[in-house]
């Protein structure tokens, strides 16, 4: 079977390239619902971290105000502390759900699917 | 010959070392620093140990390159936080909470918040698709010669910047931890980079980062926990403290100055964010593991590794506040801190564990240095010899043995270069290169990377164009603004009003990649697009790397 551009490494030198042959595997549902599922469980982490890190990033510029506060009346202790500790405990809470889903649910997918592909 | 060179540069150590300049500069501690000097040979002669040991294992393209993909996921885990937690963790974060309070956490925070991304978006597939370098990656479907072209221009440009950044702030640092002067303590550390990369590659880079980093994160522990135990482990008599002992009082415990505009805010945020997605010497450590499972656990141990470290530091910067501010012992005659506010973790080091520890820390501060230069030596040698080199100039037809050689010697060439630009830059101000290498990183290798690995309509064209624009864009808008313009130029005014260039020179990358895909009507082109959906296939699957290395 002819495969695009696996290692070793296709070289341009030919004036023209040999046509895709698509892999067997895209016609396969098991390989199609894996695709989806990973990439919308990747890009939703992605987007939580973007939306939280950028949510705090707009709040130091246009209200820091927030997070000045004290955290209980008459103690040094500002709201920004615990925040920001806490943004350091929610980005490797994220990574952590996403290690733990992938070793449990797609690695799992993957080896199916790499054990039905004739080779 | 080996081990004629690695003695031979063992040699070299105790040369430097018997020529302090004592007269320069006021040692850290009180008088010549004799524990630190120990301390630091003790560490130097390990990695060479190290070296030696890694030598006899480099054998091939594979090993020099990627440690023969034999690194467990701790491992990696603990390189990557070593990579990743340089001298300006310690001694710049803590000085800049020392300064300003809170506005240093907002830098950790961001450079913690780069880690999921990488893994969300990139670690696996790179990992699925490449070899050695992100080239790899990108010419899975790209024209082979001019996308390797650009990855390993880019890849250059940033780490030279990076390895000048590091040099100059090394040499600084030498000169006041141990007293000699400023331009052997560049020839050594320039030295010793090429000896662990030449002889070592991969194997000796990964484990003296490892080392360094189990030092660095013990270090910070004891200072932390010595800091904790003065204020009975209460964070608010800390707090107490540290509002009593600076000058702006409790304007410490919020957001300063830092982030003053949103343009800038967002900007730093960005260049923060994406650019570690785009910092070979970062990139490269996923193919040092033996599948993609050690890849994405190495992260995890990454990120708790490095989020532990941070915290720790901004800890120790409030100890700062609270320690070394008001203490006489460690400022001068006219009431600055001794060497400088980038001094202080290295103050406090010495009020919480005498002169013992101080020694340590200041061993640790240097070792950190060498440390990731050497990975970033390897990260560019790599760019030259695997991408320019055996695929560009050979077209794949280099032999194993060609290339390595080529790759040592692209490492010697780099080991001089940073030496000539180290002391080149000794009166420079250089402060803002580190944030325009990670603009670079953000605007250049990151959009093209993620754009390879998730848009289909990537053709050649639009990433090589779209690609240098960003780069460009990233470069003359740091020229343009306050901080090189201004502060290094002495101009008046600053043609580009922001601090950092990331908001436009991302936009810029991202805009050029798509008009100069979508309106690349060339067969290739075609080809490229056509190719796409086979690379989702390795991409998701690896097939193309059932045997490892």
């Amino acid at each position: 079977m002819p495969q695009a551009a696996a290692y070793p490494i296709h070289l341009d030198l030919a004036e023209t390239d040999p046509p895709v042959v698509p892999h067997p595997l895209l016609s396969e549902p098991g390989f199609a619902r894996l695709q989806r599922a990973r990439r919308r469980f990747s890009w939703s982490l992605t987007a939580a971290m973007l939306a939280v890190y950028f949510g705090f990033i707009l709040t130091l510029a246009f209200r820091p105000d927030l997070l000045a506060a004290p955290l209980t009346a008459g103690q040094p202790m500002s709201v920004g502390i615990p925040i920001g500790f806490g943004m350091f405990a929610f980005t490797f809470a994220l990574v952590a759900i996403y290690v733990y889903r992938s070793n449990t649910v797609y690695d799992k997918m993957i080896a199916q699917i790499r054990e039905g592909e004739p080779s | 010959m080996n081990r004629a060179l690695i003695a031979a540069s063992l040699l070299l150590v105790p040369l430097v070392v018997a020529t302090p300049v004592l007269a320069a500069t006021p040692p850290v501690g009180q008088g010549l620093n004799l524990i630190a000097i120990a301390m630091f040979v003790a560490f130097v002669a390990a990695t060479l140990v190290v070296t030696r040991w890694a030598a006899k294992r480099n054998h091939s393209v594979a090993d020099h390159y990627a440690a023969g993909g034999k690194i467990t996921a701790m491992q990696n885990g603990w390189a990557i936080a070593g990579d990743y937690m340089s001298a300006a963790s310690l001694l710049g974060i803590s000085a800049l909470v020392f300064t300003s309070g809170y506005d240093g956490l907002i830098y950790s925070i961001g450079f913690l918040a780069s880690w999921p991304i990488i893994l969300f978006l990139i670690a696996e597939p790179l990992r699925n698709l490449g070899r050695y370098t992100l080239a790899d990656v990108l010419s899975y479907r790209l024209r082979q010669r001019p996308i390797r072209g650009f990855s390993a221009l880019s890849s250059i440009v940033i780490v030279l910047l990076y390895l000048v950044s590091q040099m100059v702030g090394a040499g600084k640092l030498v000169e006041l931890l141990f007293g000699f002067n400023y331009t052997s303590a560049v020839v050594l550390v320039g030295v010793l980079m090429v000896v662990y990369v030449f002889f070592g590659g991969m194997l000796a880079t990964t484990w003296i980062q490892i080392i360094k980093a189990v030092m660095l994160l013990a270090g910070c522990a004891f200072m932390a926990f010595m800091v904790m135990r003065h204020f009975g482990f209460s964070l608010n008599t800390l707090f107490e403290h540290a509002i009593t002992a600076h000058g702006k009082h409790d304007a410490i415990m919020r957001p300063g100055g830092l982030v003053s505009d949103p343009v800038s805010a967002v900007s730093l945020g960005l260049a923060l964010i994406f650019g570690t997605a785009g910092l070979p010497h970062i990139l490269m450590r996923f193919f040092t593991v033996s599948n993609v499972k050690a890849a994405r656990k190495s992260v995890l141990y990454a990120t708790g590794i490095v989020g532990m470290g941070y915290a720790m530091i901004i800890v120790i910067g409030f100890g700062t506040i609270a320690l070394v501010a008001q203490d006489p012992l460690y400022h001068n005659s006219a009431g600055a801190v001794i060497g400088g506010v980038n001094m202080v973790a290295v103050h406090l080091a010495h009020a919480v564990g005498g002169n013992v520890f101080l020694g340590f820390i200041c061993a640790v501060a240097f070792s950190t240095i060498l440390a990731v230069v050497a990975g970033l030596t390897l990260a560019g040698s790599s760019a030259i010899s695997h991408d320019l080199y055996a695929t560009v100039i050979r077209q794949g037809k280099a032999s194993d043995k060609d290339e390595m050689r080529v790759s040592r010697m692209t490492t010697l060439v780099l080991g001089v270069l940073s030496i000539l630009l180290g002391i080149l830059f000794e009166k420079q101000t250089i402060a803002f290169i580190v944030s325009l290498t990670f603009s670079i990183a953000a605007s250049s290798n990151f959009p093209v990377l993620l754009l390879s690995i998730y848009w289909r309509g990537l053709t050649t064209r639009g990433a090589v164009v779209g690609g240098m624009l960003g780069l460009i864009t990233a470069v003359v808008l740091t020229i343009l603004s306050p901080t090189v313009w201004v502060q290094v130029l002495g101009h008046a005014s600053a043609i580009y009003p922001y601090e950092y260039p990331a908001l436009f020179s991302m936009l810029v990358a991202f805009a050029g990649i798509y008009v100069f895909s979508v309106t690349d009507r060339s067969a290739r082109g075609a080809w490229e697009r056509a190719a796409y959906q086979n690379q989702r296939v390795d991409c998701e699957l690896g097939l193309g790397r059932k045997t490892v290395n």
